[in-house]
């Protein structure tokens, strides 16, 4: 009698080779991966490593360029998802696909019931499934009343209706608090020994190690490795995760910092949605200093800026500038006691695209001299203003009357860092800066933030980008989950550390304020 | 005394039909999540699509069914646009109705003021009408549309809550994503409501120029298009709900018009507005709770991928 080896039977899904591009960029190259049954694989990676493409290519939502696909043996080709659930591959999405006004029933009724009242066989199905993992889903109740654990389960109980022998979870502990997450796990244990595969998208190192068999880990769209969880370590993990520093060509500041500028104490600040976003963060910030703020996104970043720049009230804390109270004080307010903001979203915030380039670089100081006599715009200061910014920042334009959309993302970029740079700021809120520029136009947003620092402002510099942390900043604020995980000195710092603290982890580093 | 309740449930009755016609079209297709502002232009399409058919063939039945082609025809316009090019549909809708009131009246440009020939006759329903009372007056003398109305609207309901088709179409109008994730074709679905709508408007419109007032006069719907968009919403989108809230509406307009000596009738006209507005007002303060308010994607063009 012979055992027959594990490797024997075919692996539920087999990705060899699969190649994904966008314009501009390559999105999933050359990926390899398999899961077999019984296992859970963990992808991992920081935000736009590639996961969330490779997610679509293996649920049918976009098709690959290159590469094969095959599932239980078989190669596979999906055009649509109803392919790939044809194929017994299950998603349950981030965002949750469910009808809030519908009961639990209706919404697992969609994918396939009868005619005549659709949700009248559910409750037989539902209870063998209920029993296996063990938890209950009230038939009746509307989604919208249910927490985000238990409209996950409606997802997982949707896919197992429909067979999936092979599930998909996107960042699926992002909604939910530790203890429905410990849930969760117990259901996925279940899932393991009934020899279904599991796919576990995440960018939690401690969550992947405590719940995957093997992990893949993705950076800049290739697998940098895969490693069996008993073969590895949270901080190899995490090196594979950020990559090896390169020399950052880093320009350490030229005088020591002056006095402290910025003090935000104990603040708090809330989501759009209510949530709480920001739980009690603490940290200054020096004149002629950078700090960097570090973390994954959604930690807390967007919130903090928008308080600091006036977009948002606190619900807690407070902010001090120069000596002086400035929590809730409005965007105006703050501008007059030099904050300034370069957005995220530079398009959208950073300009008005509609509107010339002339007058865009006028905003926020039309109010003022030289632009403002006596409450009429004197335009003949505005093309001035316009003709030095365009030399001074090298603002290729076609004229300077040009409709701001015209210009590319760099020019765009320059326009907003000529708008807010120009008036001897005293603290710089810097959101992603040099996000999506090409080489020379980060290099000069990197020479002006310098340039603003040596000649004693202070910048806040929000970057998902290590490197350009690295090499900008003084000292490198981490968040995780609305709170600081702790502030290390830019120059005695590595990508793994950062790494390792972006995942939560308290990293014992003698930096202090 | 009794009797004018009972009268002016009556012309209530006959004065809600195509009210109720078009609303219940228009709950079909806001259920699916589209916003159709043309029901005003479907009507009067519908209208003189079914009075020039009917007069030339001298059959009502066929002037009908023209006036449902027209209807479904120039919704599948508003579809175009609306659903598969996912412009504004707001804009749309207002362009379809200004669109039909202007070429139903070129078209109808020969027809003005003249009667139609074979007009659809008002029955007699057997059993009810012997009734006592009521029986004569309620159920002798109403159009088939009437009770045909009265019919569609219970269909309706059992479709949109006791089927799967019902269920699709809610889980389109609430959040396509989820269908377009459980594979539906949302886009496809979304066409064929508001084609649906297209026609059940050009029913009303078609009652009008063929039963209640056999006759084509320019702007014939006289707004009663709008008073259905109200209606759809006042019944909170349901077309059980939408029978009681036409029955209501056209008892303001005919005790408008039997009061006037005693009473302005603009107060009453403006009723029906005034509880639309009121309603709007209770799904929006109850927002997110319950299974009441508009569908939560209505007036949002779908598009795979976006948030």
């Amino acid at each position: 009698m012979t055992v027959r080896a594990p490797a024997s039977t075919p692996p539920l899904l087999e990705v060899q080779n699969i190649t994904k591009r966008f314009p501009g960029v390559v999105a999933n190259d050359r990926v390899n991966f398999t899961v077999r049954p019984g296992e859970v694989h963990a992808l991992l990676g920081e935000n736009g490593a590639g996961k969330t493409t490779l997610m679509h290519m293996l649920y049918g939502l976009q098709a690959p360029d290159g590469g094969t696909m095959a599932v239980g043996g078989r190669p596979a080709r999906f055009r649509s998802p109803n392919d790939a659930r044809a194929a017994g591959i299950g998603l349950v999405a981030q965002h949750f696909h469910l009808a809030g006004r519908h009961t639990v029933a209706e919404n697992l009724a969609l994918a396939s019931s009868p005619f005549w009242r659709p949700t009248r066989q559910l409750q037989d199905r539902v209870g063998q499934i209920e029993a296996t993992y063990g938890f209950e889903l009230d038939l009746n109740a509307r989604v919208n009343q249910l927490s985000p654990g238990q409209q996950q389960r409606i997802e997982i109980v949707k896919a197992l209706l429909q067979g999936a022998q092979l599930l998909i979870l996107d960042e699926p502990t992002s909604v939910l608090t530790p203890q429905e997450a410990e849930r969760l796990f117990t259901v996925i244990d279940t899932m393991r020994q009934d020899g279904k595969g599991i796919i576990f998208i995440s960018h939690k190192l401690d969550e992947v190690m405590r719940i995957a068999d093997r992990i893949t880990v993705l950076r800049g769209g290739a697998v940098a490795g895969t490693r069996n969880v008993q073969d590895t370590t949270t901080s190899e993990l995490a090196r594979l995760m950020v990559g090896r520093s390169i020399d950052t060509g880093r320009q350490a500041r030229t005088e020591t910092a002056g006095r402290v500028r910025l003090t935000v104490q104990d603040l708090k600040a809330n989501r759009a949605s209510g949530e709480p976003a920001l739980r009690g963060v603490t940290f200054n910030i020096h004149a002629g200093e950078i700090l960097g703020v570090a973390g994954v996104a959604g930690n807390g970043q967007a919130e903090l800026t928008q308080v600091l720049t006036g977009l948002t009230e606190p619900t807690g804390g407070s902010v001090t500038l120069d000596g002086h109270n400035a929590s809730g004080l409005t965007v105006r307010e703050l501008f007059d006691r030099g904050v300034v903001h370069i957005p995220e979203d530079r398009n959208h915030m950073g300009v008005v695209g509609g509107m010339r380039i002339t007058e865009n670089l006028v905003m926020r100081r039309h109010r003022s001299r030289p632009f403002n006599r006596r409450g009429r715009l004197d335009w003949q200061a505005v093309d001035r203003h316009a003709d030095d910014a365009i030399r001074d920042y090298q603002i290729a334009a076609p004229s300077k009357h040009a409709v701001t959309r015209e210009l590319s993302g760099g020019n765009v970029q320059k326009v907003i860092l000529a708008r807010e740079l120009s008036g001897k700021p005293g603290l710089v809120v810097a959101s992603h800066p040099s996000y999506g520029l090409d080489v020379a136009a980060t290099e000069l947003t990197h020479d002006l933030l310098r340039q603003q620092r040596d000649e004693g402002a202070s910048v806040l510099l929000v970057s998902e980008d290590l490197d350009e942390l690295l090499k900008l900043a003084d000292r490198i604020l981490v968040l995780y989950q609305g709170e600081a995980v702790g502030v290390v000195d830019a120059e005695t710092s590595d990508r793994e550390t950062l790494g390792l603290m972006m995942a939560g982890r308290q990293v014992a580093q003698g930096a202090s304020a | 005394m009794d009797d004018q309740v009972w009268i002016t449930l009556a012309r209530a009755l006959a004065f809600s039909t195509p009210l109720l016609w078009a609303a219940l079209g228009e709950i079909i297709v806001e259920r699916s999540g589209v916003v159709n502002l043309g029901v005003e232009g479907m009507m009067i399409l519908g209208a003189i699509a079914g009075f020039a058919v009917a007069q030339t063939t001298g059959d009502p039945w066929v002037g009908l069914l023209a006036a449902m082609a027209a209807g479904g025809a120039a919704a599948l316009l508003h579809a175009v646009f609306a659903v598969l090019l996912r412009s504004d549909p707001y804009v749309s809708g207002l362009a379809l109705t200004i669109f039909g009131l202007g070429l139903s009246g070129l078209i109808g440009r020969a027809w003005v003021g003249r009667p139609l020939q074979n007009a659809m006759e008002p029955i007699s329903l057997p059993g009810l009408a012997s009734l006592p009372v009521v029986g004569e007056i309620v159920f002798g003398r109403q159009h088939i549309l009437t009770w045909g109305g009265l019919l569609a609207a219970l269909i309706l309901w059992v479709l949109l809550h006791h089927t799967r088709l019902g269920l699709i179409v809610r889980t389109v109008g609430e959040n396509p994503a989820a269908a377009d994730a459980a594979g539906l074709p949302v886009l496809r679905i979304r066409i064929l409501t508001v084609v649906f709508g297209g026609v059940m408007a050009g029913v009303a419109g078609g009652f009008l120029s063929l039963a209640y007032r056999p006759s084509w006069g320019q702007g014939m719907t006289n707004g009663l298009g709008w008073i259905a968009l109200a209606l759809a919403i006042f019944a909170l989108w349901d077309p059980l709900r939408a029978v009681f809230a036409a029955l209501l509406f056209g008892a303001f307009f005919t005790l408008a018009y039997s009061l006037q000596s005693q009473f302005p009738p603009q107060l009453l006209t403006m009723m029906p507005y005034l509880f639309t507005i009121l309603a709007l007002t209770f799904t929006a303060v109850r927002k997110g709770r319950g299974a009441f308010g508009a569908p939560e994607a209505l007036g949002r063009p779908y598009a795979r991928g976006e948030r």
